[in-house]
């Protein structure tokens, strides 16, 4: 079983964002053609909404505050912890005025789109922790799978 | 972003990637490319050569939207790579673009 432990901080703004985000897709690609192109490319957006998420939302843009992640993938099991220094929320609330349906609102669509992708998404309780689990398969950013198909 | 002309469309070639750190510039590109869309009849936006996307991305995509529909023109993406179109499919996004994979 391949297992891959990536851990990080980092400062809030938007560049640093970007910089872990490569760097993390980067390490993965290098493994090969052992994850599709569909799954790094929803894991691409998945880490960006949560990173923006928590310098934006929890952080308020206050570059000196910090957030921490951890990516584990152990065979086709994927986990994710995001934490940040802001105040506690409510996923399951999030999510529900996420689920609007009018596609034109310009804002409040990353946690329902990464739901509908096949993340679990839950946070712990008594801080700022989201923690998000899939079934790495190999559709090609088609909507998430729970079956647990091995990799080809 | 490169603008050009053709088929009475104005057509915006993205080079960057639809992210949060790239907004401004991508903002600032597509007023000009709005601007000139008043002479055609639509506005195709290429995607082939974008990598990433985020909330803020798609967020532009539906402003450029509005603002051309306010025009009374249609937008066109193109150049969509196969895992980006699942995306704007789970975004409902398909509904009010007509789009092309890559």
């Amino acid at each position: 079983m391949v297992i891959y432990n990536i851990e990080g901080r980092f400062e809030s703004t938007f560049e640093e964002v970007d910089r872990q985000v490569q760097a993390i897709i980067s390490r993965l690609k290098a493994e090969g053609d052992q994850y599709s192109a569909g799954f790094l490319f929803q894991l691409d957006f998945v880490l960006r909404e949560l990173f923006n998420n928590a310098i934006e939302h929890g952080n308020q843009m206050e570059p000196s505050k910090s957030v921490w992640y951890t990516l584990q993938i152990r065979g086709t099991d994927m986990e994710l912890w995001v934490r940040d220094e802001g105040k506690d929320f409510d996923v399951d609330q999030e999510l529900q005025q996420e689920y609007q349906d009018d596609v034109f609102r310009i804002r409040k669509r990353g946690l329902a789109t990464i739901a509908a992708m096949g993340f679990q998404i839950n946070r712990r309780s008594g801080c700022t922790c989201v923690r998000l689990m899939k079934k790495i398969d190999d559709t090609n950013g088609e909507g998430g799978s729970q079956s647990g198909h091995k990799l080809s | 972003m490169d603008i050009s002309y053709r088929d009475n469309a104005v057509v915006c070639t993205v080079k960057i990637n639809l992210i949060a750190t790239n907004m401004k510039q991508l903002v600032e590109e597509m007023k000009a490319a709005l601007a000139a869309l008043t002479d055609y009849s639509s506005l195709v936006i290429d995607l082939a050569h974008t990598e990433s996307i985020d909330s803020l991305g798609v967020t532009f995509l539906i402003g450029t939207y509005k603002e051309a529909l306010a025009q009374g023109k249609k937008v066109k993406l193109t150049g969509v790579s196969e895992a980006m179109f699942q995306l704007f499919k789970m975004m409902k996004l398909d509904e009010i673009f007509e789009i092309t994979t890559a």
